[in-house]
């Protein structure tokens, strides 16, 4: 498990191109050429749909035994165009457009309800209504009727599965002995009423699909890269919440990401990736050809690098990470684990549980998580929101102040002296949400050059030591020489690598990607500068025996000598 | 691809090991759409693009090679699936690219396929083998070009979005009816194929399809659905637009009447199956085991035990009786209409064997077996059916030579209840099929899912039944599990129609290893008529029953 969070330092990269396996035809090229302009934002009519059919449900479920005491109604529209290639070619090309509801509805009261945790056994045993509730599609049209009927039955199998699981969590809870955390199930929160214009995507895809064939054309003047792909998925996340408590949210936020991935084989078999990534609010914030043109070329000179790097051996001592491992660093091993939930479940490690004003980190550093930052420097930021997924006001969080830990990330799920949201509950359709992250940001009072840092390691006299990019790694010898390595594999315990942070360079750097956890994906960001590990583990990683391909590449590299045609 | 190809004939190999004695190369370029809609709304409209690209590559001969062997899985992909490599190819038609990809899928198919053939060599070497069945068929070479247009024209989607939402508009006023969905999907697989043999071919196979769910409970409970489905190669194909919407009202107000009738009660006796409710039977008991496939080999004869088990019981029953003497099947790809009916069908299956009538039972007696280039026992060559992983049925003529009018078949199961002492007799019209069933709403799964089945007779579901009497009146059953029918029943149906249903259906195999899926689109087409079992049992589930909902819809 430890060990795991270590290697998802690449998890959370490879999980960047998110692919939407569908498309949406006509539905989409007609929204597109509707101006997106409304002045005065208007609240849609799937809003009104929802209210009025919550109003209807909380009243008639009033007059049965066991009535709700909240419900809430979700409707997120996804609307998404993927552009994919590889080698100057397509591979994919198409939009999608879906609705899907996510219902929280709750029997019992705040303190306890039947969301409450069983101890010893399998949640969600012996239920009938537990499968088939994710995803469950409402018509993309506006028409009340048919989102109303479909509110209206996923009402009631929610009901009935919530008065299911509330008699069991009750008995459960009578056999077991008290646990240790014994706060509320649900916290109250003030209801919020917001409303914003509905966005459309601004793509128009035969443009993107020659930028795609263009930034990956350079990939296939050479036979030794065997994959060569960039993709531009565009997504707009509008959503509808309603509850019980009065809350009224509609929000439209479009994603704009373009990946390019590739990757090489070193001659004893071992698979050598790269990747690079951008991500933007606009398609005007996207990088310009120039530069993604740029960041490829730079792709293909590192591959044949590493591919003439030699493997590297078994080590423990000193390391730098840059800016983004670092900014991956911290979201991993420090990040997840003061989501508030975690505190609480008794499955869990609770590492920080009893260290609230107890130093964690020199006492340089602070970390705080603020999902209302929309932007830093030149870099949009996607841990930005303006209202959680549980319809709660979004703000800034301090998690350590001059280097004492001091907030966790809370949903509406509270944990012992934490009894309220502080807007961090998020999910992806389909999820229960969570506390989560948003924008994690380290800054540090004290920070030293890059050259200060490398010699503060070397100048100990040990030999050499790491500056740890997820792909790009480098042994810095004793001169401050640095030479590339491959085969890098973090081994070891993360929390004492974390407790081994002594200090930060001045070059802060940004890592935008979309995170999993149990609550499913959710965009988010991590800002932190270079930071230097007194002591970490590396050991070679594991790589496949595979040889290199027999034949050599069908047509051999272009070297400007005319094509063959069929 | 023919120039890849004849690359790696030529010289892919690797130091002293064998080369390919034979590599297919089939390309299938997929467009397909779909447009979903429930209560007059869309639910979404989506098309997709995609090139796929399989690769057959054989190192060995065709006696003894890389397949048909069940080994320990070395990389991915390396089961049973036996020097199969597939892939994404580029949309574009980009000739540098294509030929990259072919490369790269070829040297990942012959890296399997040497370590796939060492390794069965190594595991047979300690067994006598009883049966030495060559590993794939010889075949005639064929080269086809495709005659149906390239770009036959693709469906008109606003036309499509509006027939959707009118039809899915039906169940508005049904508030009976609890959930509900339309959904149409149409497209085309064009797939291009070469192979070293020399046989190349290109193939159109258009597809069209509209189908209506709904789902509710009866007044007691018990979940009740149903679907109506009609399928084409193209819109042309299909039933018209004022058919299709009655289709759609009669699925309503009939599930609005079946929630009132009476649950099946327990019959044993006689029970005729009319139009679709005898071609779901054939389609989900009889015809899963007229294709063949072949039981690999593995070093461990305890786990080869363990597939023939789950294998097909007619493969090893050529010349048994199957059917009453007086029933023949013949299935035929060749046809595309029937008594002026749409009926699937293709002109080349996906070895690039000719497509050709099979006579599968002739007279009751089982004569072969629907095959592939892959041998089994007793058929050493291919009928022409592959499609996609194995053999499939294309379109099943069920014939009698001496069928009896609506009126007569009724008469006969009339007079077969009275001689049990039956105060009536149960007439099947149609049966619930599990392919076709919603994932959406676990009520219409719950009401579609038959009771355990236990070995070689699956219970089925009858979604319209009726009880008819003596005097020829009719009372609705519902909720009635249907049991007691084996492929071995088949041969003891008393009777049949002289007319005969056509009827098109997702098609689904029963493969040694549990593989289906034909591909996307393929259906099979079965033409048979009405049959009457003399010992069928009928009983309603025995599950628990889930509470109606506590509110009424909204209005």
């Amino acid at each position: 498990m430890l060990d795991l969070r270590m290697q998802s330092v690449r998890f959370l990269q490879v999980l960047l191109p998110m692919r939407v396996r569908t498309v949406a035809l006509g539905a989409l090229l007609a929204a597109t050429r509707v101006p997106a302009m409304a002045q005065e934002p208007t609240s849609s009519p799937v809003l009104q749909a929802m209210r009025d059919e919550l109003a209807r449900s909380m009243q008639a479920l009033k007059a049965l035994p066991t009535p709700p005491y909240f419900l809430s109604y979700d409707i997120t529209e996804l609307q998404s165009v993927q552009v994919g290639g590889a080698f100057g070619a397509i591979t994919e090309s198409q939009e999608s457009r879906r609705r899907h509801l996510d219902l929280d509805l709750r029997v019992g009261d705040y303190r306890f309800d039947n969301t409450h945790a069983v101890r010893g056994g399998f949640p969600g045993m012996g239920r009938f209504f537990g499968f088939g509730d994710r995803f469950v599609q409402i018509p993309i049209d506006d028409d009340p009727r048919p989102i109303r009927a479909a509110l209206w039955y996923q009402t009631d199998r929610h009901y009935r599965q919530a008065i299911e699981q509330l008699m069991w969590v009750k008995t459960n809870a009578q056999v077991n002995v008290l646990p240790e955390d014994t706060s509320s199930d649900f916290s109250a929160e003030a209801p919020a009423r917001y409303v914003e214009p509905v966005v459309r995507p601004a793509v128009d895809r035969r443009v993107w699909e020659a930028k795609i064939r263009r930034y990956t054309a350079p990939f296939a003047r050479y036979g030794d890269i065997y994959e060569g792909s960039a993709s531009l998925s565009v997504e707009v996340e509008t959503r509808w919440y309603v509850n019980s408590e009065g809350a009224e949210i509609q929000t439209s936020q479009p994603i704009y990401r373009l990946y390019v991935s590739a990757y090489a084989k070193a001659a004893d078999g071992m698979e050598l990736p790269r990747y690079e990534s951008f991500f933007a609010f606009t398609p005007q914030e996207l990088p310009s050809d120039q530069s993604v043109l740029r960041a490829v070329e730079r792709m293909i000179t590192d591959l044949h690098a590493l591919q003439r790097a030699p493997a590297i051996d078994p080590y423990t001592g000193p390391a730098i990470l840059s800016g983004r491992a670092s900014a991956v660093f911290f979201h991993e091993v420090f990040g997840h684990r003061v989501e508030g939930h975690r505190q609480k479940s008794e499955d869990e490690g609770q590492t920080f549980k009893n260290k609230v004003n107890e130093p964690i980190l020199p006492d340089g550093f602070s970390v705080y998580f603020d999902p209302t930052l929309r932007r830093l420097g030149s870099s949009d930021l996607a841990g930005y929101y303006r209202y959680d997924d549980e319809g709660v006001n979004a703000r800034r969080v301090v998690a350590v102040d001059h280097g004492v830990l001091k907030s966790f990330l809370m949903s509406r799920s509270p944990i012992a002296g934490f009894p309220r949201s502080n807007g961090h509950g998020r999910r992806q359709v389909g999820f229960a949400p969570v506390a989560r992250q948003s924008n994690l940001i380290v800054e540090v009072a004290r920070p030293h050059t890059r050259t200060e840092l490398k010699f503060t390691i070397t100048g100990r006299g040990i030999p050499n030591a790491f500056n740890v990019l997820p792909v790009m790694v480098y042994r810095v010898f004793p001169d401050g020489r640095e030479e590339l390595v491959r085969g890098v594999d973090f081994i070891g315990t993360p929390l004492v690598t974390f407790s081994r942070i002594t200090a930060a360079d001045d070059s802060v750097e940004v890592f935008n990607g979309l995170c999993g956890a149990e609550s499913g994906l959710v965009p988010v960001s991590a800002v932190s500068p270079g930071v230097l590990l007194a002591q970490v583990e590396v050991q070679k990683k594991e790589k496949s025996d595979e040889r290199p391909p027999i034949l050599p590449p069908p047509l051999g590299p272009v070297t400007g000598a005319a094509r063959r045609r069929p | 691809m023919r120039d890849e190809l004849a690359r790696t004939m030529d010289q892919l190999h690797l130091d002293t090991l064998p080369k390919p004695y034979f590599v297919a190369y089939r390309v299938d370029d997929i467009d397909a759409a779909t447009v979903a809609g429930s209560l007059g709304s869309l639910l979404y409209d989506e098309d997709e693009r995609r090139r796929l690209l399989v690769v057959e590559l054989r190192v060995g001969d065709y006696q003894f090679d890389n397949t048909n062997f069940f080994g320990m899985p070395t990389g991915f992909a390396g089961m049973a699936r036996g020097g199969r490599a597939i892939g994404l190819l580029p949309l574009d038609d980009d000739y540098r690219e294509l030929r990259r990809q072919l490369w790269l899928a070829t040297d990942a198919a012959y890296k399997q396929a040497i370590e796939a053939v060492s390794q069965k060599r190594a595991a047979l070497q300690n067994q006598i083998r009883s049966d030495s069945l060559p590993d794939f068929s010889h075949e005639p070479v064929v080269a086809i070009a495709d005659t149906e247009l390239a770009s036959a024209s693709r469906p008109d989607l606003r036309a499509t979005e509006a027939l959707v939402r009118s039809l899915s508009a039906e169940f508005r006023g049904m508030s009976d009816i609890f959930t509900s969905r339309v959904q149409w999907t149409a497209g085309m697989v064009r797939t291009r194929y070469v192979n070293s043999e020399g046989t190349s071919f290109v193939r159109s196979s258009p597809w069209t399809s509209v189908r209506a769910e709904a789902a509710t409970q009866a007044v007691d409970g018990m979940a009740l659905s149903d679907v109506v489905a009609a399928y084409g190669a193209t819109v042309a194909d299909l039933p018209s637009r004022e058919a299709l919407r009655l289709n759609v009202q009669e699925l309503g107000t009939r599930l609005t009447r079946l929630r009132q009738a009476a649950p099946a009660d327990a019959y044993n006796g006689p029970v005729l199956f009319e139009g679709q409710a005898a071609a779901e039977l054939f389609n989900q008991v009889f015809a899963p085991n007229l294709v063949a496939s072949r039981r690999p080999v593995s070093g461990n004869p305890l786990l080869e035990r363990l597939m023939a088990r789950s294998g097909n019981r007619f493969q090893d029953e050529l010349g048994a009786r199957v059917l009453p003497r007086s029933f023949s099947a013949v299935d035929n790809p060749t046809v595309t209409t029937f008594e002026g009916q749409f009926v699937g069908g293709y002109r080349v299956d996906d070895d690039g064997v000719l497509a050709r009538e099979t006579r599968v039972v002739d007279h009751g007696i089982l004569k072969t077996l629907l095959t592939t280039r892959v041998p089994v026992r007793g058929m050493p060559r291919s009928t022409g059916n592959r499609w996609g992983f194995g053999a499939v049925v294309s379109n099943l003529f069920v014939s009698v030579d001496s069928g009896l009018t609506a009126e007569q078949l009724k008469d006969r199961l009339l007079r077969l209840a009275t001689e049990r002492g039956l105060a009536y007799g149960v007439i099947v019209r149609r049966i619930a099929n599990p392919a076709m069933r919603s994932s959406a709403d676990p009520m219409a799964l719950l009401s579609s899912m038959g009771g355990s089945s236990s070995e070689g007779t699956p219970t089925l579901v009858a979604a319209l039944a009726v009880k008819v009497y003596a005097d020829g009146h009719e009372e609705s059953i519902r909720n009635a599990d249907i049991s007691g029918i084996s492929t071995a029943t088949f041969k003891e149906i008393v009777a049949a129609s002289q007319s005969r249903t056509v009827y098109t259906t997702p098609f689904r195999a029963r493969f040694g290893l549990g593989f289906g899926g034909a591909g996307l689109g393929y259906a099979a087409t079965y033409i048979v008529p009405s049959v009457l079992f003399d010992d069928v049992s009928l009983s309603r589930p025995s599950a628990g029953t889930p509470a109606l909902p506590a509110l009424r819809p909204p209005q």
